[in-house]
């Protein structure tokens, strides 16, 4: 059974936005800011894992296999 | 673990597998638990007086789960690409495949389920401008008032 919404202590609860939220605000702020630097300076994304690693399959033929959807 | 290995060991067919079986639990699990918990996670705030946007706590949950999930979906082109080097690679190559990027995404995923459950447990207070709408709107339950029976 969900808890129900503490009715009790709505009154501290209705006033602007919460030191918490904040902080998780400010935390995810810094977050997205530091991976776009990466996606930026090539440091993150798909490419940088597969790139020069091995040479390129020749054409038509294909290394994947078939156990998961395309 | 499993995405650890392949830093960790130079045994090809130990980083091969772990490269291809990264790649079915992700799709074959990952993937579905985590479109099941973003469905259940909106039945659960939209069927009970908590609501989707009232609180800040679920609405926190909510934006967490869209971005992991929308982060999961991004990554499985990777462990894709991956699993596929490692099958079609020879040993020597598969031997120094080693790369962070699926324990750093682990990690990255662990963090933030932990960050989830706390919310899921304390249920910090704070009301969205629509939950304060909403409580306006609602009579106060008594808790004096006594129980009919």
């Amino acid at each position: 059974m969900l808890e129900q919404p503490d009715n009790t202590t709505r009154d501290k609860a209705t006033q602007g936005m919460p030191t918490w939220v904040k902080g998780f605000a400010i935390a995810a702020a810094v977050l997205v800011v530091l991976v776009v630097v990466m996606l930026l300076t090539g440091g993150h994304g798909p490419g940088r894992h597969t790139q020069g690693r091995l040479p390129a399959p020749a054409a038509g033929q294909s290394t994947s296999t078939n156990l998961v959807p395309a | 673990m499993l995405a650890a290995l392949p830093l960790v060991s130079d045994d090809p067919q130990l980083v091969r597998g772990s490269y291809l079986s990264l790649r079915v639990i992700g799709w074959y699990a990952l993937v579905p638990f985590g479109v099941a918990s973003l469905a259940t996670g909106l039945v659960q705030s939209l069927g009970t007086t908590w609501g989707l946007l009232r609180h800040y706590w679920v609405l926190l949950k909510l934006l967490m789960n869209v971005l992991a999930t929308a982060v999961l979906l991004l990554y499985m082109q990777t462990l894709d690409d991956l699993a596929a080097q490692a099958q079609a690679a020879p040993d020597v190559t598969v031997a120094s495949m080693g790369d962070p990027s699926p324990i750093v995404h682990a990690l990255g995923a662990i963090g933030l389920l932990l960050a989830a459950l706390a919310l899921s447990v304390y249920k910090p207070r704070g009301l969205t401008r629509r939950g304060r709408r909403h409580a306006a709107a609602t009579p106060r339950r008594s808790l004096a008032s006594p129980r009919a029976g």
